[in-house]
This record gives structure tokens, sequence and C-alpha cells, in this order.
């Protein structure tokens, strides 16, 4: 793909999605939807695994 | 008749391609695509090395029931990729192009390059990163059950897990013990491994990153040379310590958040930025430029708070999954100092950490899985070396040596034995090429240079006229399985040279070259079951000097993958200053190469790109 159709998906796709997610994240108060910050108050930084799919090993998600 | 089962595992497309084949269960063939092309950690699609096993193994694609691909792609990319660049918009515009790039050519399509490089019509499986780590360390270990830690860079989301394995007979339920959160019913007849990921850590925060961050910040080169940082921290004292606390948030239970604004890895095509130059008071060492006491420092000061995170996660993976056995795997659990460390601790029995334990290694765990999973297959026994790549018999060296022109000698088995013990005594060093490849980045006796442990003037030699790399890069000891005890603080074999414990202070004048600044050494030991020709020759040199240990370090250059071929080793050796060469039962020697040939290193060199 051409340096200048990835740079339009980026301005343009890539950029009112992202804003829509950061105006949800703000809104929410839910910094955490991207991996949580350093500090945050909590007591563990451990999390569960995804639950595992039966027979997911054939699935590339 | 049974036809056999054949799973080729692989690893690709990050960096450190590489291949494994299992038949029937048993590992037939192990190697990483960069000893074929040439090109350090190589991350292209391992045609080479799997071609490589086919004609080992002597069978073709239709004889594979199986392949398997070490993570999850659709994951990485549609979960993790995309999310983080939503996140950092309006910056990682950069990142996004070569990011987009490579995903849209290559690796969303996994499934259609496996089958169209290969002409594969049969099954893919996927698992997730860190559990093709955890089963490449358990599913190999021959522990009956394990603790498992896995910390690395970044998979698809984890870059540290904790879980637990277990191998026992499936007519009762394998649970961790303590817990009733969670059960195995493994449902076949036989003792079949299986791991369970009980907790995680999430990208962006991660150790390995972290690792690879202060790497970069140092002026070496990422997901290469954090083994250089390593073996630079003894030179250092821990003064930055407590400002790299502001780094990391580490909590008791040894889980960690980094702090972002020190980063740039999420958006910027460089690890670090102002920020951390600001924090540690100098900015990033430019390569190849003279490295001071302040490096020093920072690499000390950061060995130092990774070995406590390990230390602290290993304990809370103690609690949490309980045994008294450990399997530790991902790109951290290189980090052979803070094993030791783990080790001395006491908090486990034994410890298991397989030899490719980096992403190479992901091809061993997937294929491992499969094997496991959907074969419902037995037990591995425990693997206790590493030679799982190709070899060469003496006639192909001999019709190597006679295409190159060169003067050779060929000697008996015992011939070489004793004549190569003797050689090694004093300041020679040798090029050393036998057997089967090493699977995984360290050499171990089949594809090494050796030297008299004894002489000092050996380690400068080695790293300035040999290799080609700084002086401060220090030398692993091989030493006899059964005098493990009489060099060093340590009480069990370790055959893959990934831990680090002291040399006895009263033997440490006696093999000064491999005794690093700290009065440590990163050991392999081995025995003569695991490699019969290597063994002799440090048993023979031991009758003649008494010494049991000597120096082994990989045969290459630095930035050149280790030598594969015996073509890799005579060019090696031809532009190096090695004194011997010895490939299978032919011994040459440098004196008497035709000097036309010798030492036109500047071309030589100039092939790989320093790391
Ligand atoms: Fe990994």
């Amino acid at each position: 793909m051409s340096f200048i159709i990835l740079t339009i998906l980026w301005l343009t796709l890539f950029g009112i999605y992202a804003i829509i997610i950061k105006t949800i994240s703000a809104i929410k108060k839910f910094p955490s939807l991207f991996g949580g910050g350093a500090r945050g108050g909590y007591n563990t930084y451990w999390v569960d695994p995804l639950s595992e799919v039966p027979n997911g090993m054939q699935d590339q998600f | 008749m049974n036809k056999p089962v054949y799973i080729l595992g692989l690893s690709c497309y990050y960096h450190d391609s590489a291949c494994v084949l299992i038949k029937d269960g048993e590992i037939i063939f192990a190697a990483q695509e960069e000893r074929y092309t040439r090109k350090k950690q190589d991350d292209s699609f391992p045609n080479e090395a799997i071609k490589a096993a086919f004609e080992y193994a002597g069978i073709t694609i239709e004889d594979i029931s199986a392949i398997g691909f070490y993570e999850k792609p659709f994951i990485k990319f549609f979960d993790r990729i995309l999310r983080t660049t939503f996140k950092v918009w309006p910056r990682g515009l950069m990142q996004y192009q070569y990011a987009m790039q490579d995903w849209m050519t290559k690796k969303l399509w996994i499934p259609q390059s496996i089958r169209k490089e290969l002409g594969y019509k049969g099954d893919i499986f996927f698992i997730p990163h860190h559990e093709s780590h955890a089963y490449s360390s358990f599913g190999v270990s021959g522990f009956d059950d394990a603790t498992i830690v896995t910390v690395d860079g970044v998979g698809e989301w984890a870059t540290a897990t904790i879980g637990y394995g277990c191998a026992e007979v499936p007519s009762a339920k394998c649970q961790v013990p303590n817990s009733e959160t969670w059960n195995l019913e493994l449902g076949t007849s036989k003792p079949v491994p299986s791991v369970k990921i009980l907790k995680e850590i999430h990208y962006p925060h991660s150790l390995g990153l972290l690792y690879s961050a202060i790497t970069y910040y140092l002026g070496f080169k990422v997901n290469s040379a954090e083994y250089k940082v390593m073996g630079l921290a003894p030179y250092g004292e821990p003064k930055y310590l407590e400002k790299m606390r502001e780094l990391i948030d580490v909590k008791e239970d040894g889980s960690f958040a980094l702090n972002m604004k020190y980063f740039t890895y999420e958006h910027g095509l460089r690890m670090t930025g102002r920020a951390i130059e600001k924090l540690l008071g100098q900015p990033r060492r430019k390569p190849e430029s003279d490295l001071e006491q302040f490096h020093k420092d920072i690499a000390r000061s950061l060995q130092d708070l990774t070995e406590e995170v390990m230390m602290k996660i290993v304990t809370y993976a103690k609690k949490i999954s309980p045994s008294d056995n450990l399997c530790l795997a991902g790109g951290v659990s290189l980090n052979c100092v803070a094993n030791g460390k783990i080790l001395r601790s006491g908090l486990f029995k034994n410890i298991y950490i397989q030899p490719a334990s980096g992403d190479a290694g992901g091809a061993l765990g997937v294929a491992l899985a499969i094997w496991y999973k959907q074969f419902n297959g037995a037990k591995l026994q425990q693997m206790n070396h590493s030679y799982f790549g190709d070899e060469f018999s003496d006639d192909e060296i001999e019709k190597c040596l006679q295409n190159a022109d060169v003067p050779f000698l060929k000697l008996s088995d015992e011939g070489l034995i004793d004549r190569a013990s003797t050689l090694m005594e004093g300041d020679n060093v040798i090029g050393w090429f036998q057997g089967r490849m090493e699977y995984g980045p360290r050499a171990l006796g089949n594809r090494s240079i050796i030297a008299d442990a004894r002489n000092k003037d050996n380690w400068k030699k080695v790293n300035l006229k040999i290799k080609f790399r700084e002086s401060f890069r220090p030398f692993a000891p091989t030493v006899l399985e059964e005098r493990i005890g009489d060099y060093f603080d340590l009480d069990r074999p370790t055959p893959f040279m990934l831990l680090v414990a002291d040399v006895h202070p009263d033997k440490r004048d006696e093999i000064p070259a491999v005794t690093h600044v700290d009065g440590s050494a990163r050991i392999q030991s081995i025995n003569r079951e695991q490699n019969e020709r290597y063994y002799d020759l440090i048993k023979a040199f031991e009758e003649k000097t008494g010494c049991g240990v000597i120096i082994n370090t990989s045969f290459n250059v630095r930035g050149e993958p280790i030598v594969r071929s015996p073509e890799d080793a005579l060019n090696c050796f031809l532009n190096t200053h090695m004194d011997y060469l010895v490939l299978g039962n032919y011994l040459l020697t440098k004196r008497d190469m035709p000097e036309d040939k010798v030492l036109k290193k500047k071309d030589y060199l100039e092939q790989f790109e320093l790391d």
C-alpha cells in the first residue's frame, strides 16, 4: 500500500475513530481501555488471561 | 504400520525465525533461519530451515500431520496494534506506516503464506505467544508439574505470565495446588503435559521492553544486544537504581507498570526520548562511541532492577501455582544472571530453562502444544542438549576443503582429540566445528571457538582479534560436569549456559579468562552423553593440564550469525586471527594457509551489520 493512501486513511478513518474512542474514554473516565498507566492506584497489575475458546487452536484470534 | 505423526512448529515475521520438526513426540530437527540466510536474527519465513528439516528427516510436506504458528496474529493486530494506534493518534504516523505495510502484506496472511510457501493442505494451528513460551519450557522439562513464568518484550497483549503445568495420569483432574479456580480435564489414559496461564501483565508494560529501551539508550542494538548490557553491568555500581524506580512501579506481587512518559515505543520508531535523558542526566550514547563509567552504572542499575522484579515475580508465582519445579521462558529468561539469583534463592528445588527460550523457542512451544493438545501425545523426556540442526559428513567437509584449495590434515578420532587438546594449551585459539548445529542463541560445543581458560590474554585476543567485538565482553566457560563444584558455586548441571554462578575465590586465578570482573561466570557444563567429542576434548585437556575448564564462545564474528556449514566456518577462520580450525576430523593450521586466502577481513566484516 502506498504511503499516500495510508496517510489519507490515517487522517480520516483512523483519525475519526481515534477521536471517538478518546472521547468515550474521557467520558467514562476509563483510562485502562488502553492498558492503563503507571501508579494508577492499583494493588496489582496482574490481570486474568482471556478465557480460552474451546477448539480455538485453529483460529488466529 | 501406523504412519508417524510429524508436526512442524514455526516462528517468524518478528525476529529470530525458526522451525522445529517433531516426529511422534521426539524432536527431530530445530534451527533458526538466520544460520542459512546469514542475516542475524532474520525474521523471514523459515524456508531454508524447513528445507533442511525435511531433508534431514527424509520426508516431504505430504508427510506433515500438522503445522503450528507460535502466536495469534489477529489478536495481535486487531486488538493490540490497532487499539494502540488509536490511543497514540495523532502521534505514531511513521510507526503506523511501517506496521501497516508489514501486516497488510505478510503478517495477516500467515495460513496463506504457509500453504503457498510449502504447498501444504493440512491443519494449521495457532496458540498464544506466551503459551508457546510456556510449552517450550514445561513441555520438554521432564517435570510432572511446575510453576511456569514467562517474561519477554511482548506477545499479543501479554508481556509476562504466570502459569501452571502438570502431566498427570488423567483419570484424576489436574489442578493448581491450593486452588479451586480451574481444573484441567485431561481425559486420556497416559500422562499428558498441559499448561494453564493464570495471570498476565499487558503491553505497554513490559520488563523485556524496559530492558530493550535501556539497551537502546546505551547505544546498543535492540532485540540483539541486551546480553551486552548484562555483561557490562558488573563493571558498574547501581547508582541509578533509585532514579530507575521512576520508570517502573513494581508491586510486592511482582506485577509492574511502566511510566510511559519515559518511553516512546508505543508511537515512535525509537525506544526512548528526551524524558529519559533528562531523568538519567545524559543523552543517549552514540553507537560505537566510548563507554564511560556512567553507562556501566546504568547497565548495573538496570540489571539489579531486573533481578529484583524477576525475584518478586517468581515468589508470587510460587504462591499462586506452587510447585518444587520452576520453568522459565521468554527473552528475559536468557538473562542468566537473574536466573542464577532465582536458583540461589532456594525457592524452587529445580529450575528448567530451554536453550532457545527467546522467540525462536516459540516454534518448539507450538509444536509441543499441538502434540499434547491435539494428539494427546505422551510426555517428552527432558531436553538436555540442543544439537538439533544440520550436520556434515567428513566427505562433505573434505569436498569443501578441496574446493577451497587449502591445505589440511585428516586425523583419526583419537589423534584429533590428542592433537587439539595439546594445541589448546597456551594462547592458541581454535575454531571447533563438529556434529549437529545447536538450536538457540548459544554455541555449546559444536559451532564454537575454544581456547585455554587459564590464559588471561586469551580474553583480549578472542574479543579483539577474532570476534572483533567490544573488549569488555566476558567469555563463558565449558566445564566437565563432574567438576562443576570444584570451580563454581553451583551444585547442578547447566548444559545451556543459562545460569551464572561465582567462581570459587581460590580458582579465579586459575581460570582468569572466564572469570568476569565480579568473580562470576556464565557456565556451560558438559557430560559425555550430551556431546561425546566435546567432552573427550576437555577431558583430554584436563588430563594434560589438570584444568577441566575451557573458554567456549560462539563461532562467528560480531554481527554474524553462528556458522552453519564448513564453508561458513572456513570463511570465518580465514578472515580472523584464529590459529587452528578443526572441522570434523580435519585440522587446518593458519600459518599453512596460502597468503592470498587469509585476512581479507574488511570485506568479510562489512557483510555483517554491527549489533
Ligand atoms: Fe516472546
